[in-house]
């Protein structure tokens, strides 16, 4: 396989207008173990989109793993010129489901652990020298999702039934309700108060709870799980608020355990609804081998996701 | 187990999104692009889930264990 020169990087000499016209970058769709995978990589690309300029699917390998990339023309993926694509959301769209489409025909043949989205190399040598970096902790890290799907869960609550429950279940807010009912206006006014913050705690912390609950029994049939934030009350449904959003990584073998604890958490009753997605190649679950070789987290974003930690939206 | 998408929008690609731009494994060594040009990304995202109001501003509940 050829590669791209080593050129030295700066601020100063971005790669795109160093590289000529047909300099080409690595995009990395992510990491397995080096196999014969040559029928699998045939079978991704003929089903792939491919942009214009872009190579086969190839392997770069090195002792047991193997890097799954594509040759692709650097200048596609400059800044300006990729900010341009992803302000286009059918262009983003099209990356994400395509970048998605190859992670998943190989981990449907054995594990991988797949890239984050848009990760070009300029040089195979330089993809080749990280993987040895880090060799024994991604091999440690294919063992522990191997034979994995992980699965997406978004757990809702109808917090109008849930403030209800409790309004009528607690008999301190009940007689407090009571009393709201039948006191003059000016008591009334100040008792009603105090029964809405009354019953704003509560239902945080029940919601807090039953999320906490949900992910425990999910968790249970899982080789690992991880909550995420959930987005604001802007994105919840109407009538509903997301407490749970997770990941988990789940043993083919335990599917249908995990299925049956996923149904188990649906309670319409409760006014608890699930979604989930899945089978998906273990994104979340890569995050372990970063940590643990000091690799580039490239988590930048975690502080802005992260900001606004806190309240449970009611 | 499939998929279960009562909601008007895509959960499939809400999930997608999630997992592909936050998380994933990343090799360190000569990246020219990578997703340290979030709020690019994150520009399309908004575009892309415009319609529905969705992850408007991605706030955060914090991680439960």
């Amino acid at each position: 396989m050829t590669t791209t020169a080593t050129r030295p990087r700066t601020e100063a000499n971005p790669p795109t207008e160093r590289a000529g016209a047909g300099a080409r970058g690595w995009y990395l769709y992510g990491i397995t173990r080096s196999g014969p995978l040559a029928a699998v990589l045939a079978e991704a690309d003929a089903g792939a989109e491919l942009d214009a300029g872009g190579g086969p699917l190839e392997l770069l390998e090195l002792s047991g793993l193997a890097a799954v990339v594509r040759a692709v023309p650097l200048a596609d993926f400059s800044p300006p010129v990729l900010g341009e694509r992803l302000r286009d959301a059918a262009a983003l769209e099209a990356m994400v489901r395509g970048h998605n489409a190859v992670t998943a025909v190989v981990h449907r043949r054995q594990a991988i652990l797949p890239a984050k989205l848009g990760l070009v190399y300029a040089d195979a040598g330089e993809v080749a020298a990280a993987l040895a970096a880090v060799e024994h902790t991604l091999l440690r890290q294919l063992e522990r999702v191997d034979g994995c799907d992980e699965w997406a869960v978004h757990l809702y609550a109808d917090p109008a039934l849930i403030r209800e429950c409790i309004a009528t279940g607690d008999p301190a807010l009940r007689g407090l309700r009571a009393e709201c009912a039948s006191a003059r206006p000016g008591r009334a006014f100040f008792l009603e108060r105090e029964l809405r913050d009354r019953l704003d705690a509560a239902a945080r912390e029940a919601l807090s709870a039953l999320a906490q609950e949900a992910f425990d029994r999910l968790a249970a049939c899982a080789v690992a799980g991880q909550a995420n934030p959930v987005p604001g009350p802007a994105a919840d449904p109407p009538g509903e608020v997301e407490i749970l959003r997770a990941a988990f990584l789940v043993a083919r073998d335990d599917a249908a355990r995990f299925e049956a604890a996923l149904a188990a958490t649906a309670d319409a009753d409760a006014g608890l609804r699930c979604e989930q997605s899945g089978p998906w190649p273990p994104y979340s679950f890569t995050a372990g081998a970063e940590e643990e070789a000091g690799l580039t987290a490239e988590g930048g974003e975690e502080p802005h996701m992260r900001a606004e930690a806190g309240e449970e939206a009611l | 187990m499939s998929q279960a998408t009562p909601g008007a929008q895509d959960v499939t690609l809400i999930d997608l999104l999630d997992r592909i731009i936050d998380h994933g494994v990343v090799l360190a060594g000569d990246v020219t692009l990578s997703v340290a040009d979030v709020d690019l990304i994150y520009l399309g995202l908004r575009v892309l889930l415009a319609p529905v109001e969705r992850l408007p501003e991605l706030t955060s509940a914090g991680g439960r264990r």
